[in-house]
């Protein structure tokens, strides 16, 4: 494994995002299979006749090479492994990729690395062209996004009092962790979120399944959206902040989208 | 804190001014003639006095509408939408384009949480709407924001009549073949012409 310590070191990597900085430059930010969270200044790609401009568009999968700077690290070179032109040209397709490019970017850590969530993030972005609905795969993302960086939470035993939690409604605690069973639930002082006993079977299969299985589902409205609200309020709480996306994915998608069987 | 730091300080607040641009600048115009000094920032308060964005088309101006949406000998069936004032002025270096425009400032980034109501979008639809315009170019940006403009747009305007269209993207000249990304390659192949 390359050390990141190398004076040049390279990975595959996906094109988080990119600001302006001075006359002609970028500082761009990816989520890399080798070293999580890379920062690296791409210098003149402003400029019309840049060879990396194009490269270094948003969501593209690349290869890159990044030279260890003094204040920061630039890129030397980088050359796109895939330009998901299948998702750019889709407004709910480019909607539900950024989602999931902010929350692998709410998560990673520079130099860091999460190869199994970069898997993760790479095979859902292949799989999102083909996709007919898109709530079990946010769903299941979100699950496995908290799962993979170290933020699982706790949904067979109480978090007061560990008890095994019986099938019945409980509360979800942000600053637990997990679950909390209905009585300790009672006299808990901090937030918590009342949560169903459907939603929290569905919230286990999501987290021992598989991303096929979670497509197959059929899952009524109301516990769909009632998982939806507690997994967006807990990765609120881990990450630290609002995702910004959902605002426009919300706008396109729809926060009511139904599965198939919810639309008969 | 002296005069020549303040005037450091004050400078590094322009985008890609950093610390050591700064000095050199404020050490410039120390050197400067009083008069050449006076003249640079008497015409940085007139225009922060004297611009504003036109309520046609948002482009910045003196006058109020601006000259290019007052102007009789433009076609006015033509609108171009762009993303900053800057790209107004990249067009009309052209020569090429004589109809009107529509500045956004800015584009939908969903990232950054930049929706369709935090630029000037809605505007545009009521603009076309009301206006009398057979072709509506979308000159945003070549990029996933740009792109994502575009296609928002010609979502809210596909029940109408009106031609809509991009400009064509593709090699830049002067740009060798063999370092062109493979998006540019896609596109500039579909876009092909007989010669």
């Amino acid at each position: 494994m390359v050390s990141y310590k190398s004076t040049i070191f390279e990975t595959k990597a996906v094109v988080i995002r990119h600001i302006p900085l001075g006359e002609a430059d970028r500082l761009v930010t990816f989520f890399s299979e080798k070293f999580g969270k890379v920062r690296a200044i791409a210098r003149g790609v402003r400029r019309y006749k840049s060879k990396m401009a194009g490269h270094l568009d948003t969501l593209n999968l690349v290869t890159i090479s990044v030279g260890k700077g003094k204040g920061i690290d630039v890129i030397i070179e980088v050359d796109t492994l895939n330009d998901y032109s299948k998702i750019k040209g889709n407004l709910k397709n480019i909607s539900l990729a950024t989602y999931l490019s902010e929350l692998v970017e709410g998560v990673s850590v520079e130099e860091s690395p999460n190869e199994t969530l970069f898997d993760m993030f790479v095979s859902t972005l292949d799989k999102i062209p083909d996709l007919d609905t898109y709530k079990g795969v946010l769903r299941y993302f979100e699950i496995k996004l908290l799962e993979y960086s170290g933020f699982a939470p706790e949904l067979n035993n109480c978090l007061e009092c560990f008890q095994v939690l019986l099938p019945s409604d409980h509360y979800f605690s942000n600053d637990s962790g997990g679950l909390i069973c209905f009585t300790c639930g009672r006299l808990f002082q901090g937030s918590k979120f009342p949560i169903k006993k459907n939603t929290i079977k569905l919230f286990r299969y999501l987290q021992k399944n598989s991303q096929e299985d979670s497509l197959a589902l059929i899952v009524p409205e109301t516990t769909a959206n009632e998982l939806r609200y507690i997994l967006n309020q807990y990765i609120k709480h881990v990450v630290g902040k609002d995702m910004k996306s959902t605002k426009f994915l919300d706008l396109i998608v729809g926060n009511t989208e139904t599965s198939n069987a919810d639309k008969s | 804190m002296n005069s020549i730091d303040n005037l450091i300080n004050e400078l590094t607040r322009f985008q890609g001014i950093g610390a050591k641009t700064a000095q050199r600048l404020a050490y410039h115009l120390v050197r400067m003639p009083i008069e050449d000094a006076k003249a640079i920032a008497q015409a940085i308060i007139e225009v922060k006095d004297n611009i504003k964005f036109c309520s046609v088309c948002f482009n910045i101006t003196e006058v109020e509408p601006c000259k290019i949406c007052t102007s009789h000998g433009r076609d006015g069936e033509s609108l171009c939408v762009v993303e900053q004032p800057l790209d107004v002025v990249a067009f009309e270096k052209t020569g090429v384009y004589k109809g009107m425009y529509h500045v956004l400032h800015g584009a939908i980034s969903p990232i950054n949480g930049i929706g369709p109501q935090d630029i000037k979008l809605n505007e545009l639809i009521n603009r076309v709407e009301a206006g009398s315009f057979n072709e509506i170019i979308l000159a945003t940006n070549v990029n996933l924001d740009g792109e994502a403009t575009a296609m928002y747009v010609h979502q809210m305007l596909s029940k109408s009549d009106i031609k809509i269209t991009r400009p064509a993207r593709g090699l830049p000249f002067g740009g060798d073949l063999e370092y062109a990304d493979q998006t540019t390659l896609s596109r500039a192949f579909e876009g092909r012409q007989n010669l």
